[in-house]
């Protein structure tokens, strides 16, 4: 009798655990099929939170057989979770994963290949935007899907420019440093009323280092992701030129955080910021009278901004069932309905290319962000983003700010570094 | 009989295999599992498994593969492992002595008839239980060069910050000052105690024989204080060779690690890059300067301990 209530309590717990499980079939819909729950964590906790959570339920309004439990997160929270949870058997279904990880969790077998995403019934490859396809690519197969993704465009305040006699801003890279520097008012120990022409921030940011160093022609990886070129000649000449205009012109103080020049922009105390459509709402509470323009290219180099995104992956190891599941849903986001509602809602630019700027008249914002320019992930589709970013990319640039001097050496020693993390 | 019960009653103990021994015996051994399971699968396990870890390349995806002492190798070729070290060993070396002084200066004064005295104790006190996150949150603004009330009122008075947290010479200094005004409280709350707790009756014999307040201090106070100052030194060096949270929060251990503390290395490794074999190993490193930190302190102050 004892063996027996044991034996059932055991079969309760395991039956308890095993119904927590994220991907199971879980119950009945009304025509007597079985209904996949799939799990969807993010770290949409922003302004951007409402238009996730009613793209999620428009799905499982539209669905009778699978319904999405979505759980949104601190991004800490999330970066620290994923890991253990996937190796307890816990993890999410699908994940919104930061566009420049996709890679690192592909190789270690975490989220699996989705080529078949882009199958009739499903979606389009082609209506998708370039650029947000290739940071989910390893070893030339799909493992993620686009989720969200904005370029950085260079903010202006139009009140500074007016007074230093400019209608309009440049259209030229030169144009606008020259912009920049006759707008700078500062002073020596006057930290907290100097006006900045061009703050730049070099960490809790978007990395904004790469595209300065893009325009002026430079490169940091190579486009097949295997070689450092942090110390190209072109390279050093594009840090060495922005690096000059932080420490002799002053357009920008060392060491900001992405915060900080938000914080510039916002006090009507800088003139040109590069940002993500995200911070329209916080300078138009603000009050500040500004513009928004792609970010031109450099005499020397092409036009191209900076992305920020993340893209949905499906954990390997589930049920048939529950991947075609995730499919359904990842092809439901994409969509042409889903982007429209997400654009006018979070102010980012969808992710197709075929949806009318007329359809996003309802947020000019996203009208502005979606209209074309080059734009392209950092560090892209790499094994190791977090290492190249947080302990290589980020701490070499601080350096350089308070370097004097040519960051050449800095530049070569990083290198060796960032090429160490690359193979 | 009366003299085999007077032998019983002076020893306290009973003829080893007896039953009322081996029912002491089961007692204990039925008081002490409970403990020994939770410390055993909660503390000992995961200690004895973070050191075979750390003999292994786990990166929390792939198999781990057992790879000796290279872990333990690459960290003493790393000079980020060094910096850590060093700023570690600075933050201890300046805070310690900094809170002791500061908590013992405080605790005299403190202990005087003051107006407010309660209050007073309370303010110095409550940074200490206050959320350690809150504050380094409120001091980063108050210290930040565009916007912060401190370095600008700082700055109007002549005492410009620079670039306060974001000027690599500064940041770890200024991590200190807030780790120093966070823990003073707690410090000073345990002199109070040991204040309170010296006989009056060697004061007012000091009095007696005319001695100066210096020298009751130096005399009396002072080394009355012995014990707790042992403690307070010991708990002194365990928090700040355990420093993290103010720094996660108020620099991340920039600019380019210049603030980098062997916690905030081991979390960077551990929990942002996967290294779980090579983060147990600077663990370890960090465990075996705790140990060698403690025993030092011990025989410092063998012999200063004092009863009264």
């Amino acid at each position: 009798m004892r063996r027996f209530v044991v034996g059932a309590m055991a079969a309760a717990c395991s039956a308890t655990m095993l119904s927590a499980c994220s991907s199971a079939p879980d119950a009945t819909n009304g025509n007597g099929k079985e209904t996949v729950t799939i799990t969807f964590w993010n770290t949409n906790t922003a302004s951007d939170r409402p238009a996730v959570e009613q793209i999620v339920r428009d799905f499982n309004d539209s669905q009778q057989g699978i319904r999405v439990n979505m759980t949104i997160m601190p991004y800490d929270v999330f970066q620290q979770k994923i890991l253990p949870a996937y190796k307890s058997g816990s993890g999410p279904t699908v994940a919104a994963f930061e566009a420049s990880t996709v890679a690192g969790y592909a190789a270690r077998g975490l989220i699996q290949q989705i080529d078949d995403l882009y199958s009739p019934g499903l979606l389009d490859k082609n209506a998708m935007a370039p650029a947000l396809l290739a940071p989910s690519m390893w070893n030339g197969h799909t493992y993620a899907a686009p989720f969200e993704a904005g370029p950085a465009m260079l903010y202006y305040n139009k009140k500074l420019l007016a007074k230093a006699g400019f209608k309009e801003p440049a259209t030229t890279l030169e144009g606008i440093v020259e912009q920049a520097i006759k707008t700078t008012r500062y002073a020596e120990g006057k930290d907290q009323s100097n006006v900045y022409g061009f703050p730049i921030p070099d960490h809790a940011s978007l990395p904004i280092w790469a595209p300065l160093i893009w325009s002026r022609g430079g490169e940091i990886v190579s486009t097949d992701g295997k070689t450092s070129q942090l110390d190209s000649p072109q390279t050093v000449a594009a840090v060495d030129y922005w690096k000059n205009l932080m420490q002799q012109q002053h357009i920008s103080p060392a060491g900001l955080a992405g915060s900080d020049m938000s914080n510039l922009f916002s006090a009507g105390r800088a003139t040109f910021v590069l940002d993500g459509p995200w911070s329209t709402t916080n300078y138009t509470a603000a009050k500040v009278d500004y513009g928004v323009m792609p970010f031109p290219a450099g005499e020397s180099g092409s036009q191209m901004t900076i992305a920020a995104g993340a893209a949905l992956a499906v954990a390997s190891r589930i049920p048939n069932a529950s991947r075609q599941a995730a499919l359904k849903f990842l092809a439901f986001w994409n969509s042409k309905q889903s982007q429209v509602t997400w654009s006018v809602k979070s102010s980012y630019p969808p992710n197709r290319t075929d949806i009318p700027a007329g359809e996003l008249a309802a947020n000019p914002t996203a009208s502005l962000f979606a209209a074309k320019q080059n734009m392209r992930f950092f560090p892209g589709a790499v094994l190791k983003a977090n290492d190249i970013v947080n302990n290589v990319f980020i701490p070499t640039v601080q350096r350089i700010e308070r370097t004097p001097g040519s960051a050449a050496d800095v530049l070569k020693s990083a290198s060796a570094a960032l090429q160490s993390d690359l193979q | 009989m009366s003299l085999t019960v007077l032998h019983q009653g002076k020893t306290g103990s009973t003829p080893a295999g007896s039953p009322r021994t081996r029912r002491s015996t089961r007692s204990a051994i039925g008081f002490l599992t409970p403990a020994t399971l939770i410390l055993s699968i909660f503390v000992l396990w995961p200690v004895a498994r973070s050191f075979w870890v750390s003999l292994t390349n786990d990166d929390g995806f792939t198999t781990p593969q057992f790879v000796g002492l290279d872990n333990y190798v690459t960290a003493v070729h790393n000079p980020r492992v060094e910096g850590a070290l060093i700023h570690t060993a600075e933050y201890a070396l300046v805070t310690t002595p900094v809170s002791i002084a500061l908590a013992v200066l405080l605790a005299l004064c403190l202990n005087q008839r003051l107006p407010f005295r309660g209050l007073i104790r309370a303010a110095v006190f409550l940074p200490f239980v206050a959320s350690l996150g809150i504050t380094a949150i409120a001091w980063t603004a108050m210290l930040d060069p565009q916007i912060g009330f401190l370095s600008g009122t700082l700055s109007h008075i002549g005492i410009p910050l620079g670039d306060g947290l974001r000027d690599p010479s500064l940041a770890l200094p200024l991590v200190m000052a807030v780790g120093v005004w966070r823990n003073v409280g707690f410090f000073m709350i345990l002199y109070l105690a040991g204040l309170q707790s010296i006989p009056k009756e060697v004061y007012e014999a000091a009095r007696l024989d005319g001695a100066s307040r210096t020298r009751t201090f130096r005399s009396i106070t002072w080394p009355l204080l012995a014990n707790t100052t042992m403690f307070a030194f010991m708990i002194a060096v365990i928090f700040s060779l355990q420093v993290f949270d103010q720094i996660y929060v108020m620099t991340a251990g920039g600019p380019y690690f210049k603030s980098e503390t062997l916690v905030m290395l081991i979390f960077d490794t551990g929990i942002n890059n996967y290294q779980l074999g090579y983060a147990s190993a600077l663990s370890w490193i960090l465990i075996a300067i705790l140990l060698v930190a403690s025993g030092l302190q011990l025989r410092l102050f063998k012999n200063r301990t004092v009863q009264y």
